[in-house]
């Protein structure tokens, strides 16, 4: 099965993720690639408490995520991936970790950052990355909600090439 | 499934019922058949009264399901006054976020003799000493 969704959100596991793409795609796994989280099992506890019925949850590494092993759980499964932010979502590219299509689904204000969308504020090292992210060949595109609209990012951050 | 899609209607203290579904809206997208009653301002009657004309507002053939907040307050008392003039109506109390997005999710698959109880099982369920 191939990778259902990748969605760069801050929030991670929540309810829009749990539940609003969870009865839409119905996920077994939903996978948090972040070094961060990795490291702090009891943060990255609190989301996976989020997990809905019928999927599991697990917090891996960007090197963890590189293990060909990985993408073989990935595949054996219904899986979303999910990045806090696009740093993390760059580095797994860049490792060569194949991804399509990328959902960026929730990026909240912070100092220095400007809002596109009610969901999504960006600053220019975020756009950076994701003009990087798109030099990759991968779409990337905001969407809240599955029923929502999807809007391309481009007059955001620029042109990719 | 061929059979109408059952209408929510929220019957809350001020603004609780609108905010939920807001809510919901937020989790899962924009809902249709969705109905919210406050009882802002109305006493007993009058409140019966504004069940009654939102019942009105949908299809007689739509089965209803009846959300209160408090089963011992005004709305739970006016929610069980109302007749369901030979409709479908269900009336569950304790209205949660839990409880509605069982709703929302299952209501064109499941029938409301399953729905309910999952309904509850789910609201009592989102209940939880961290």
């Amino acid at each position: 099965m191939p990778l259902l969704l990748a969605r760069i959100d801050d929030r991670l596991i929540h309810g829009q993720v749990a539940h609003g793409w969870g009865s839409a795609l119905h996920p077994t796994l939903l996978a948090i690639v972040s070094d961060s989280l990795r490291v702090d099992p009891d943060r990255a506890n609190l989301y996976l408490f989020a997990v809905p019925e019928g999927a599991r949850g697990r917090v891996v590494s960007v090197a963890e995520a590189l293990d060909p092993a990985f993408r073989d759980e990935v595949e054996a499964e219904r899986t979303i991936l999910l990045f806090a932010a696009p740093d993390d979502a760059l580095r797994l590219l860049e490792g060569g970790f194949p991804l399509r299509e990328l959902n960026l689904g929730g990026l909240h204000h912070a100092p220095g950052r400007r809002e596109v969308l009610p969901y999504v504020y960006l600053d220019e090292i975020d756009r950076e990355r994701l003009r990087a992210v798109q030099r990759r060949g991968v779409r990337v595109y905001a969407q809240d909600l599955p029923s929502n609209a999807s809007h391309a990012i481009d007059t955001w951050v620029g042109e990719a090439t | 499934m061929n059979r109408t899609r059952p209408v929510a209607l929220l019957v809350t203290h001020g603004v609780l019922g609108e905010e939920l579904v807001r809510t919901v809206a937020a989790i899962l997208g924009p809902q249709s058949d969705v109905a919210t009653v406050s009882n802002s301002g109305l006493s007993a009657d009058a409140l019966t009264t504004a069940i009654e004309g939102r019942l009105a507002e949908s299809s007689p053939d739509a089965p209803v399901v009846l959300f209160t907040d408090l089963a011992a307050g005004s709305c739970g008392i006016a929610s069980r006054r109302v007749g369901g003039e030979g409709r479908d109506l269900r009336r569950i109390t304790g209205v949660n976020l839990p409880m509605l997005l069982e709703f929302f999710h299952y209501r064109d698959t499941l029938s409301l003799d399953e729905l309910l109880p999952r309904m509850e099982a789910k609201g009592k369920a989102g209940i939880v000493i961290l």
